[in-house]
């Protein structure tokens, strides 16, 4: 094997073993965050509870402000919680870069050898190894995948409102559907031997 | 303030008093001023150390009796819940079989089950709310406390003027006075706001309002957001923390 394609090789090998790490570190970061989601959704299950109490309920008498102080302990907590899952955000961003670095840097290594490595080198496979532009095709995609999950869930707290209780229950859902990036990225290194 | 005429000060000093309890998680304490020695405290600044303390102490002890009062509320509001669904499904069945009798005869065994579990729950709560009023009597005897520290200071300085009335760092005790009447107002309001949840929780019918009382139990709407900062600034300024 020549230097070049050594080169290129073991540049992709170590990519994908971050990758595979930060996958492990995003699925972690993400299970944390469920807890958030979770309370979010209870909290305007709450909130929701709170508008629609009837007006006339005799209770209420007696606590004329209740139902604004209650509204305002309510709002302020999913502020809270909707901040955590802005700090969720930052983490996954981290992931989402690193392995964006790790797309460009082997992107990178080939594009310096491309010349010496000629398109049959490029294009070749083995039994036990796939071809570096296979391997590099796959690592465009992860990042692609894991770049729009995190810009899905950046779009989905910017446009949180609090009091859309429908909007809010769908959240948890909405929030939780990146199980098919498992799958994905589980596939593609299955065939390369870290 | 000369130590020997504040009579109070010598007096038999409270088991519950001292430093704060360990449990809580506070964040390292700041830098404390260096022109206050806490070790050679006048006997009144001591007292109100004390009372800080214990302010301290009463408000997690009130903490816990809200969470487990929460969830025994959560309890009630689920008991009811699927009692209401649970007879309704009983109504459907009653309508649809022609044997009535044997499905009103198991609801009514149901219904008694449940109200056996509700009745359960329901002293729970009432005990809950019976503790939170035994704190709150404690609270308000702090706030007489201070205030009779107070009355004592503005007598004395009556006798000898020109004395410095402030006792630990920036505060005057009427500061203190203040605070503590302001926070055992927010929590005498949110007593009785347990009250009324407590008394009224089990009979109510409708979803809404159950969670609303539910959810204004657990998160307190009376008690401000402000009461935690009057907590610490008094706990910073006692030297606390």
């Amino acid at each position: 094997m020549m230097q070049a394609e050594l080169l290129t090789r073991r540049q992709l090998k170590s990519a994908y073993v971050t990758v595979e790490k930060q996958t492990v570190r995003w699925k972690e970061i993400h299970q944390n965050s469920d807890q958030y989601v979770n309370s979010l959704c209870n909290l305007s299950e709450q909130l929701d509870s709170c508008e629609r109490v009837p007006e006339k309920t005799t209770f209420l008498k007696d606590f004329p402000d209740l139902k604004i102080r209650l509204r305002a302990k309510l709002l302020g907590e999913m502020e809270k919680m909707a901040g955590k899952l802005r700090e969720t955000l930052c983490s996954l961003q981290e992931v989402s870069n690193s392995i964006s670095r790790q797309y460009a840097a082997s992107m990178h290594t080939y594009q310096t050898h491309a010349g010496e490595l000629g398109i049959h080198k490029v294009v070749q496979r083995s039994a036990t190894e796939p071809s570096v532009a296979d391997m590099l095709e796959w690592l465009g995609d992860i990042d692609r995948a894991v770049r729009e999950l995190y810009l899905q869930k950046q779009f989905l707290l910017d446009t949180l409102k609090y009091d859309d209780t429908r909007q809010m229950q769908s959240l948890h859902r909405r929030w939780t559907q990146d199980s098919n990036l498992d799958t994905m990225i589980m596939g593609m290194s299955y065939h390369i031997i870290l | 303030m000369s130590e020997s005429s504040s009579g109070k000060g010598s007096g038999k000093r409270r088991k519950s008093s001292g430093t704060p309890r360990k449990s809580d998680s506070s964040s390292p304490s700041p830098v404390k001023s260096p022109s206050v020695n806490y070790a050679k405290l006048s006997p009144m600044a001591k007292k109100v150390r004390d009372v800080a303390a214990d302010w301290h102490n009463l408000i997690q002890r009130w903490e816990v009796l809200n969470a487990s009062g929460a969830s025994v509320s959560n309890k009630i509001v689920n008991c009811k819940l699927t009692n209401i669904e649970s007879q309704d499904a009983a109504v459907v069945t009653v309508e649809q079989t022609s044997a009535g009798f044997t499905a009103g005869a198991g609801e009514a065994a149901d219904a008694d089950g449940m109200s056996k579990e509700l009745e359960g729950f329901c002293n729970q709560l009432t005990d809950t709310y019976n503790a939170m009023a035994k704190l709150l009597e404690k609270m308000k005897k702090l706030t007489l406390n201070l205030k009779g520290q107070w009355e004592l200071q503005q007598y004395q300085s009556n006798k000898d003027e020109g004395e410095s009335s402030i006792l630990f760092q920036t505060w005057p005790i009427q500061h203190f006075y203040e605070v503590s009447v302001e926070l055992s107002e927010m929590y005498s309001r949110e007593l009785k706001l347990k009250q009324g949840i407590s008394e009224n929780i089990a009979h109510r019918s409708d979803r809404h309002t159950m969670m609303f009382l539910a959810s204004s139990w657990l998160h307190q709407p009376y008690i401000d957001n402000r009461s935690e900062l009057l907590l610490e600034s008094m706990l910073v300024e006692t030297g606390h923390r």
